[in-house]
């Protein structure tokens, strides 16, 4: 990893804090101020993909995977904008769910690099299973706007922790020239 | 390609092209050179970094991924071990930035060896050398580009080893520790980043050093190649290579002469075919042993190991206005003049990874 990944983990890191203690602090509105920024972050990637399918990806063996990821996210990022309206607690089951699908995302990419036998792939495994567990929290206490947000704001923090952990942490980069 | 070829093969070939022995050293140590001379090694022998013809593993992972960055790895790797095929491909399909990437696919017998060889001509035993490692890799790194790009040095899991006896398998990849396998047909390779720009997506990573095995024969779907089959043989490839060298090599010696793509000199190599064959097909990950008995026949001579220390302490206590006359003073400046030749060409077509930008 080279020192810029390093210090984008880092500044991640500290902008999951910030979030987590927006939601914890401003407790009627955070979790809106925190969508709209999951929203707009999405949306920016999503369009990111889709663009970098059109221009690069198509041509690629493989490359639609590229495509329908960017639609899911883009599809994801406009039904963010448009979730405000409704009680707190069904958006911080939304905002659960992209948690939750972070999880399976984890997981996924460690099953492939355990795969490969990659170090690394039983720290990615946990980072999954814990995420889908404080989603799973977070949904059991859905009927508590209070509660669900305070789970998320743990789940957060809890990313944030990870982001650390990854800029700081010694690795061994397999590369093959 | 290794040691194997780069240094005893490269030998054998200079020794059929008319070199004397010691000749012989100079040239496939200047070759084999080539896959060590790095900016830490430079760095530590107080020569010029931007004479580097290799980026270390974690000099590659502390690379960035700004356009500088992007330049500076592909005049390293497009001028030494991906030379470009075509960087004028006629490719209907892509923007611009597509087009970039795929004019930089290496391949053999395009125009810039011919540059690569004419460069060398009237040069130092040490640009020879250099030339003639150019050379193999563009039959070795076939299809793959000296830059990072995912959409064009990808590879998925359709790749099948095709054995000696005509049945296949599929391979299976890892990033484990470890050598690879020819018996269980397990090799080691860049794990997948869906980043265009990582340097796991540089050359053939994500195929491991399947192109490197002088034995290798399979079939892949290249990522830029439209879901058409490729097979790749390189033993048949290598064999080509060697005889493109042999004639590349006696063009270099002969004042008259001018290298020509497309030609071989199997009138030379001719009566070692079969045991050339034999060594290339011979299915193990280093057949230096090989090379080198077949070079020591050849010859009469022992050619000793490659020693990576063996000039340092000449270029490291000669005077400053004498370094140029050194063993490694003499592989810098060749080095100098292809990377500057090579990423001019480059930058010349428009292609933006590649030379300087004001």
């Amino acid at each position: 990893m080279n020192k810029l990944k390093r210090v984008i983990n880092v500044v991640l890191g500290l902008i999951y804090v910030i979030a987590a203690l927006i939601i914890m602090l401003i407790r009627d509105e955070g979790y809106l101020i925190v969508l709209m920024i999951l929203a707009a972050s999405l949306l920016v990637y999503s369009v990111k993909q889709i663009i970098y399918y059109l221009t690069m990806a198509r041509y690629m063996v493989g490359g639609g995977i590229i495509f329908v990821e960017g639609v899911i996210l883009f599809d994801l990022a406009l039904l963010s904008f448009l979730v405000n309206s409704i009680p707190q607690q069904y958006v911080m089951i939304y905002l659960l769910f992209y948690y939750v699908l972070s999880g399976v995302i984890s997981i996924l990419r460690a099953v492939e690099a355990a795969k490969m036998h990659a170090p690394g792939w039983f720290f990615k495994l946990i980072r999954g299973i814990v995420i889908i567990l404080i989603a799973i929290a977070g949904m059991l206490f859905s009927g508590s706007a209070a509660t669900v947000s305070l789970i998320y704001a743990i789940g957060l923090i809890y990313s944030a922790v990870l982001r650390f952990i990854t800029a700081f942490r010694k690795e061994e980069t397999v590369l093959v020239m | 390609m290794q040691e194997d070829f780069h240094y005893y093969a490269t030998y054998c070939a200079a020794f059929l092209a008319g070199y004397e022995h010691l000749e012989c050293m100079d040239i496939c140590y200047s070759a084999q050179f080539v896959d060590l001379c790095s900016e830490t090694l430079l760095s530590s022998i107080g020569a010029p970094h931007a004479a580097a013809t290799t980026q270390l593993i974690f000099e590659m992972a502390d690379a960035g991924t700004d356009a500088g960055s992007i330049r500076e790895i592909t005049g390293v790797w497009a001028s030494f071990h991906f030379l470009p095929r075509d960087l004028k491909a006629d490719i209907k399909r892509g923007t611009k930035r597509y087009k970039d990437r795929y004019r930089l696919i290496c391949g053999p017998n395009g125009e810039l060896i011919a540059d690569t060889v004419a460069l060398a001509k009237g040069g130092s035993l040490q640009a020879a050398g250099i030339a003639m490692h150019v050379l193999a890799d563009t039959w070795a790194h076939m299809y793959f580009a000296g830059t990072p790009s995912l959409v064009i040095n990808n590879t998925n899991h359709y790749m099948y080893e095709i054995l000696p006896d005509g049945s296949e398998r599929q391979i299976n990849f890892s990033i484990k520790s470890g050598g690879d396998d020819p018996e269980t047909g397990k090799y080691k390779a860049s794990l997948f980043h869906p980043s265009e720009t990582s340097v796991m997506n540089l050359g053939h990573g994500r195929a491991g050093h399947l192109p490197d095995y002088s034995f290798m024969k399979y079939r892949y779907l290249p990522a830029w190649g439209g879901y058409e089959e490729i097979i790749k043989d390189n033993p048949a490839d290598y064999y080509r290579a060697f005889c493109q060298m042999v004639y590349a090599l006696k063009t270099l010696r002969d004042p008259e002469s001018k290298f020509e793509t497309d030609r071989y000199d199997t009138v030379s190599v001719g009566p070692l075919e079969e045991k050339i064959k034999t060594i290339l097909n011979i299915r193990q990950l280093s057949a230096s042993e090989e090379w080198k008995t077949l070079g020591e026949e050849l010859s009469g001579e022992t050619i000793e190991d490659f020693d990576i220390e063996k000039y340092r302490s000449e270029y490291m206590k000669a005077p400053a206005d004498e370094k140029n006359g050194t063993f490694i003073g003499k592989f810098i400046t060749a080095a100098f003049a292809q990377k500057k030749m090579i990423t001019g060409k480059i930058a010349g077509s428009g292609n933006r990874l590649a030379g300087d930008r004001a």
